[in-house]
């Protein structure tokens, strides 16, 4: 596939963005944990969009006369308390799990990175009021900080998203600002100034687009992280609320039945830790492919 | 250093202040009337009213805010309405339970991740690197609480090993005490070990890549001087700063681990609040959690300065 690569290309592509691209996807693939990372990732996105053509069960209906069953060709990984199959309960909570991380990462992103980006253009006592304010968001702890808002906030889906996002933003404007402080000292963006370009499009033409590269690797990170945090106020009770199937409130439900089924806290727990460590490997992958001074030692 | 010190404590008070911002802000967000989901609908008009002064909600909201800071510069941070006890009573009987955990959890992680984090970045590349790497990804993956839950499940019900829940003071049982710590504390451990593994081992590469590592060994000095006296002492420099942020990670952590293994500390009594919409409760402990890591950070950024002569002058 790199090897044919070349002879595709269009002829506009300047041959350094080619041997770039190659140079980007040869240390990325090369790794087989970036690949079985990537595997989840596809497994764990098919899995959200073909639920239902999956699983011939439904994930809420309640059958008590089939509950609490051990494994069997019927029901793969056993059926819960109101028996329900837990498989199923697994796979639409895969639906859950990439809508949270969907949107918390893309709202506390795009919070985020305006925030840094007027920290770092503007300087001044912009970026000190932006800054000192995410300062004192992150020396509360994450999880703590969410949990807080989301009961203030009161149920819904949305307000959780909210709680999520506001506890992933700051490192978005955190990282932003320090990427602008840096790219705005270069001389193309004098050359905008001096050519009269408003400070709309300096930001959004010229910073913008030379910036994002190195949050990329924050954001797939991000996916996991806020999936396993949505996880962690589902099973306190904080979260989405039930019958809803997630894996956070799947594990919080099966707490009671250790002794009689194991599976039904355990095997969730299972999905959360694979869909993490492969955003995890995913995006140390990519990490190291867009860092030059890791490139070709791997 | 004086002027660093105090520079560095302009900050934190700063950044203390803001903290106060922030858990007076919570209370604002509540929708609808915080009086009427405080005392539930059923309240006559004459106990709104009363409750409405008492918190101050019939001022405009900067005096709002001056109003609860000067309580809680008292001691007052409003009152309970589960409990019918005075918050910040309530907090300060669950705080030592809380502090012992993480103290423990804290020097566990940071010494196991310093140690796996050196080995690692020295035997780069090799299997032990891989496995190290691995286990770091896998653990920082892993949700506290239903590590947690799986030790229940192995070690204390099917094994029998340890009890699978609840606190004793190490001054009435020590041993009782020990038991039902060891696997909180493990569940708390495991993702804070990752985090501070993968920070020792880049920093322990990137000093490794210096010239006066280079110097030391084209100069003839035994490899294992090099590293040990060379470049650990330097690379541990950055590990520090983590200090705050490890601590961060596991007060979030022992909200969950408290909740699973019902240990009576300040993590359990936020997560009933929160059920319960104890509103009050749930602010106090984000002031008190978030004031009390911006001290830390204050002191560990000393630490540093005094360690490290370069941070000061920056």
């Amino acid at each position: 596939m790199v090897g044919t690569s070349a002879a595709l290309t269009p002829t506009g592509v300047s041959k350094a963005h080619i041997n770039e691209s190659r140079r980007f996807f040869r240390v990325m693939l090369s790794r087989r944990l970036v690949i079985f990372g990537m595997v989840i990732i596809f497994l764990l996105i098919f899995a959200a969009i073909f639920a239902p053509l999956i699983s011939p069960y439904s994930p809420y209906k309640v059958n008590l006369p089939e509950s609490m069953q051990q494994p069997s060709w019927h029901h793969l990984l056993g059926t819960d308390e109101m028996g329900r199959d837990v498989l199923t309960r697994i796979i639409y909570g895969s639906r859950i799990a990439v809508l949270v991380g969907f949107v918390v990462v893309t709202l506390a992103g795009a919070i985020g990175m305006l925030l840094g980006l007027l920290a770092g253009y503007f300087g001044g006592w912009t970026q000190t009021i932006i800054m000192r304010f995410m300062d004192a968001l992150m020396s509360l702890p994450p999880l703590i900080l969410m949990l807080a808002i989301a009961v203030m906030l009161g149920s819904g889906m949305l307000k959780i998203f909210i709680a999520l996002a506001v506890g992933f933003m700051p490192t978005y404007c955190r990282l932003m600002c320090g990427e602008v402080l840096s790219a705005k000292e270069n001389d193309y963006i004098m050359a905008a100034n001096v050519i009269g370009d408003s400070h709309l499009r300096i930001m959004f033409r010229h910073l913008l687009p030379n910036v994002f590269p190195p949050l990329f690797v924050n954001i797939t990170l991000d996916l996991g992280f806020a999936i396993l945090a949505e996880a962690s106020l589902s099973f306190l009770g904080i979260g989405i609320n039930p019958p809803t199937a997630t894996w956070g409130a799947m594990i919080n439900g099966g707490q009671h039945y250790l002794l009689t089924n194991p599976l039904l806290s355990i095997v969730p727990g299972v999905a959360i830790v694979l869909v993490v460590l492969a955003f995890n490997l995913v995006g140390d992958g990519l990490r190291d492919a867009l860092d030059p001074r890791l490139r070709g030692r791997i | 250093m004086i002027s660093y010190i105090i520079r560095r404590f302009i900050q934190a008070l700063i950044v203390i202040f803001l903290v106060t911002v922030i858990s007076f802000l919570l209370l604002q967000i509540v929708p609808g009337d915080p009086v009427i989901q405080i005392l539930g609908s059923h309240a006559t008009p004459a106990q709104q009213a009363v409750l409405r002064h008492e918190l101050g909600l019939d001022r405009p909201v900067i005096m709002q805010y001056l109003h609860w800071i000067g309580g809680v510069f008292h001691g007052d941070m409003g009152k309970s309405i589960i409990y019918h006890e005075n918050v910040a009573r309530l907090l300060k009987e669950r705080f030592p339970i809380t502090a012992y955990l993480s103290l423990i959890a804290l020097i566990l992680s940071t010494a196991l991740g310093i140690i796996l984090g050196v080995i690692s970045a020295v035997k780069r590349g090799s299997w032990l690197d891989s496995l190290i790497s691995l286990f770091a990804n896998t653990a920082v993956a892993i949700p506290t609480f239903w590590l947690g839950i799986v030790g229940i499940y192995i070690i204390g019900l099917k094994l029998g090993w340890l009890p699978i829940e609840g606190w004793t003071s190490p001054f009435t049982d020590f041993v009782q005490s020990t038991r039902q710590l060891i696997m909180p504390v493990f569940a708390l451990t495991v993702p804070n070990i990752a985090v501070l593994v993968r920070q020792t081992r880049s920093s322990m590469l990137e000093t490794i890549r210096q010239d006066y590592v280079r110097t030391a060994t084209s100069k003839g000095l035994r490899q294992s001087i090099v590293l040990y006296k060379h470049a650990l002492r330097n690379a541990l420099i950055p590990v520090v700063t983590l200090v705050g942020m490890a601590l961060a990670f596991l007060l979030a952590g022992e909200v969950m681990v408290e909740t699973v293994f019902n240990i009576p500390g300040v993590g359990r009594l936020l997560v009933r609040a929160s059920l319960d919409k104890d509103y009050l409760i749930v602010q106090a402990g984000v002031l008190v959690i978030g004031t009390a890591v911006c001290l830390t950070n204050l002191l560990v950024d000393i630490a540093y300065g005094w360690i490290d002569p370069r941070i000061r002058y920056k």
